[in-house]
């Protein structure tokens, strides 16, 4: 068995040498020189880490302060089970349709082809596993921690708390971490499951849905029931945030993930490791390429994975000149989207409702540029797509303005809705959207594309197009979409909060459109001429 | 015949590198020119810069009299490239991409026959569904031959089409490049092959370190 865990061990000693490689340590050297730099490369990122962590709590406090009749650690208790859940069910649903454990082309050979304890194997992948989303659930648990402690305390965190707020840390690590290994035992065990002998068993998948559905339906019929059956995470993580006994709910969480673990020993016995290498090859090519930072290549490797062979002919009817760049357009991401791109969508509809429901213009100001990078990533996308297939694009016979309209028309229409929904909804919950706001959106959204555009057109080269390589969108674009959205947004704003004659409304709207749409167009005249003249 | 291609003192700079030396020739109508010439002559650059994929340094082009850069759309509505590593859209599939050409180029009507001919003829029509990722590169090359023959042009660039090709789709796009050439089209092609020239009763050029040397 120990060849297992040796193969595994120096597995992730290559991954953890990769971390190493990039703060500039070289665990191969013993020099005293080296030594040091690990001492102070530990404490640089302690330091670094517990003041994020502080720095995230304190606007996760800012979040749960803003929810009435309920303490902010209880609040913290009903977060964090809810993301187990989430993670739960997602985790389930991918463990049970492809398999969990990742083998290289190396470990089929080795591992897969031999007479090894499949339950060791199965342990082994595990254990080598649980760091990269497992840190993310203690960090998020730490932070509100951290934020429930400022809200009970009443101020934000300083260096003389420091001992307090590590026991707190600690306190609660020691609790998510076996609860969220446990989750992952689970799912593990799941997929072991699905990959016993040669037989298939679809339905699998399914199961962590149903579990999630069940509690979301027996939650709106009757909540003490749900509690009732969710006691069993709802005392550690209670524990966790100090509503109760730690020493029990410590036991507990261990005692779960010891059973999870035994569940996934036991289901690993039997399990088809050629199938698993089959089925994980290409996440561990996937893995190799995000490793060595080819988002590109990987986003590419991705959508193709998803695409498949091939696809029925579209029959959406197209019509002629620049509709055929809006036909190929609805067409490529009908089929192409992915999961982390819907999000991404949602991001802009749910900072348009930040921005309506941020209190002060320091904290909407930071909204609107996280959301303009949001909106430069998703709406320039079809953009970059058709400069990337530069032989095409740069053949056909539509002007070059009129070209890049069409490029950017269906994003920008989309976040135009969603801003405009964000807004109808913080107007229906009791907020103050200005009028102005509506009309002004959708230049907004326009002039922030055709700037991020604009720079990415720039920067782009033929010789480089023509090797399918383009610009991803730069911080100079960001600048200039920033500003460009917020010289009428705040002309409006000012306007809105010093005059209140009668027609004022239709006036500074009007007003507010006329700075919109001049630079609007200014900045699609700027970004087309640059399109035409990419040298 | 009248010129369809008039290339007006074009060169092309890469930095201080002169990929391309001051050019200046014609192509009439109903003519096919192969150009060819040692690795790293130029070949592709030009090609590259008379179908205004890259832009020349210096220089005109004018396709059918319309500047490839004043007249940018009258002057790309007449003309058709393959080059020799097509770039596909990885969300199309090689039908939607001839579907999306022809759309573009304004082609509403009676697309399909010539799309269904074009694939028939170079062997896709079984994969007509298929994405072309999934495509060889010999196919690929194909499908970009195809997307540019179903559409309406004049002038035909074509940068080492038979490179990759089957014997007998290497005929068949023979046989419908001198057909083109007789309805009076201006053709310029890249090829290694000496042979091409005879099979398709064109003029031989050579290019040689960014020059041209018209026989």
């Amino acid at each position: 068995m120990k060849a297992i865990w040796f193969v595994r061990s120096k597995e992730l000693a290559g991954r953890f040498r990769f971390w190493t490689a990039i703060v500039g340590y070289d665990p191969r050297d013993r020099s005293l020189n080296q030594n040091i730099y690990l001492i102070y490369v530990v404490i640089f990122f302690s330091i670094w880490g517990f003041a994020m962590l502080a720095l995230l709590a304190d606007q996760a406090a800012n979040l749960l302060s803003t929810v009435q009749g309920q303490t902010a650690s209880t609040v913290s208790v009903i977060g964090m089970l809810v993301l187990i859940i989430l993670e739960f069910t997602a985790a389930g649903y991918r463990a049970g349709r492809r398999s969990p454990f990742t083998f290289s082309e190396a470990d089929a050979e080795l591992v897969c082809q031999t007479p090894v304890n499949r339950g060791q194997v199965a342990l082994a992948w595990y254990f080598g596993d649980w760091i990269g989303s497992g840190m993310i659930f203690v960090a998020l648990g730490v932070i509100f921690r951290y934020a429930s402690l400022e809200i009970m305390e009443q101020k934000q965190v300083a260096w003389v708390d420091l001992p307090r707020y590590i026991l707190a840390g600690i306190q609660v690590t020691s609790i998510i971490l076996p609860l969220f290994m446990m989750v992952m035992a689970i799912c593990y065990a799941l997929g072991a499951l699905r990959l016993r002998g040669e037989q298939d068993i679809p339905w699998l998948r399914w199961i962590p849905m149903v579990i999630a559905m069940v509690l979301i339906v027996v939650g709106l019929i009757n909540r003490p029931i749900l509690s009732a059956l969710l006691w069993i995470l709802l005392i550690p993580l209670k524990a966790g945030f100090g509503e109760v006994s730690w020493l029990g709910g410590f036991a507990l969480a261990v005692s779960l993930t010891v059973l999870g673990i035994l569940a996934l020993y036991k289901t690993g016995l039997r399990l088809n490791l050629s199938r698993a290498a089959q089925e994980s090859r290409f996440r561990w090519t996937e893995q190799q390429v995000r490793w060595l930072g080819g988002t590109s290549v990987r986003g590419d490797m991705v959508r193709r994975e998803k695409l498949g062979i091939g696809h029925s002919a579209n029959r959406m009817p197209g019509r002629t000149g620049a509709w055929a760049l809006l036909w190929k357009d609805w067409v490529a991401s009908v089929r192409g989207i992915q999961f982390i791109e819907v999000l991404s969508w949602l991001g802009i509809f749910g900072l348009v409702l930040g921005m309506i429901w941020a209190a002060n213009w320091g904290t909407q100001a930071l909204i609107f540029l996280v959301g303009c990078e949001l909106i430069g990533q998703r709406c320039t996308e079809r953009l970059r797509a058709d400069l990337k297939v530069w032989t095409i694009t740069r053949q056909l016979a539509i002007r070059s303005d009129t070209a890049l309209a069409a490029e950017i028309s269906s994003p920008v229409s989309l976040a135009t809705l969603l801003a405009w929904l964000a807004m109808l909804i913080g107007h229906w919950l009791g907020y103050s959207v200005h009028i102005s706001s509506f009309f002004l959106a959708p230049l907004l959204v326009w002039c922030i594309t055709l700037a991020i555009s604009y720079d990415i057109l720039r920067h782009s080269q033929s010789s480089d197009l023509l090797a399918g390589y383009v610009t991803a969108p730069g911080a100079g674009g960001l600048i200039i979409g920033f500003v460009l959205g917020a010289i009428p947004l705040i002309t409006v704003s000012w306007l809105v909060s010093h005059w209140s004659a009668p027609g004022a409304d239709l006036i500074i709207t009007l007003f507010g459109l006329i700075i919109g749409a001049g630079l609007a167009f200014a900045i699609w005249k700027l970004a087309a001429t640059r399109y035409m003249t990419i040298k | 015949m009248y010129p369809l291609l008039q290339v007006k003192n074009v060169s092309r700079f890469f930095g201080k590198f002169q990929a391309i030396h001051p050019l200046e020739f014609d192509i009439p109508a109903g003519e096919i020119v192969v150009l060819n010439g040692p690795n790293g002559a130029g070949k592709t650059t030009l090609l590259n810069c008379l179908s205004g994929l890259l832009r020349p340094s210096t220089g005109n082009i004018l396709v059918e009299r319309f500047d490839l850069y004043k007249d940018e759309v009258e002057a790309k509505k007449r003309m058709a490239y393959v080059p020799d590593v097509p770039h596909f859209y990885q969300e199309l599939t090689t039908w939607e991409h001839l579907q999306f050409i022809c759309l573009a180029f304004g082609k509403e009507q009676q697309w399909k026959e010539r799309a269904e001919m074009l694939l028939r003829e170079f062997s896709l029509w079984e994969s007509r569904d298929l994405y072309p990722h999934n495509l060889s590169r010999g196919m690929q090359l194909k499908l970009g031959i195809s997307l540019a023959l179903v559409r309406p042009f004049k002038v035909l660039l074509m940068d080492e089409p038979t490179s990759a090709l089957d014997l007998e789709s290497s005929n068949k796009l023979i046989e419908s490049l001198i057909n083109l050439r007789d309805h009076g089209c201006a053709i310029l092609i890249t090829s290694h092959d000496q042979s091409l020239v005879e099979r398709l009763g064109g003029t031989s050029w050579r290019m040689e370190a960014g020059d041209l040397r018209i026989s």
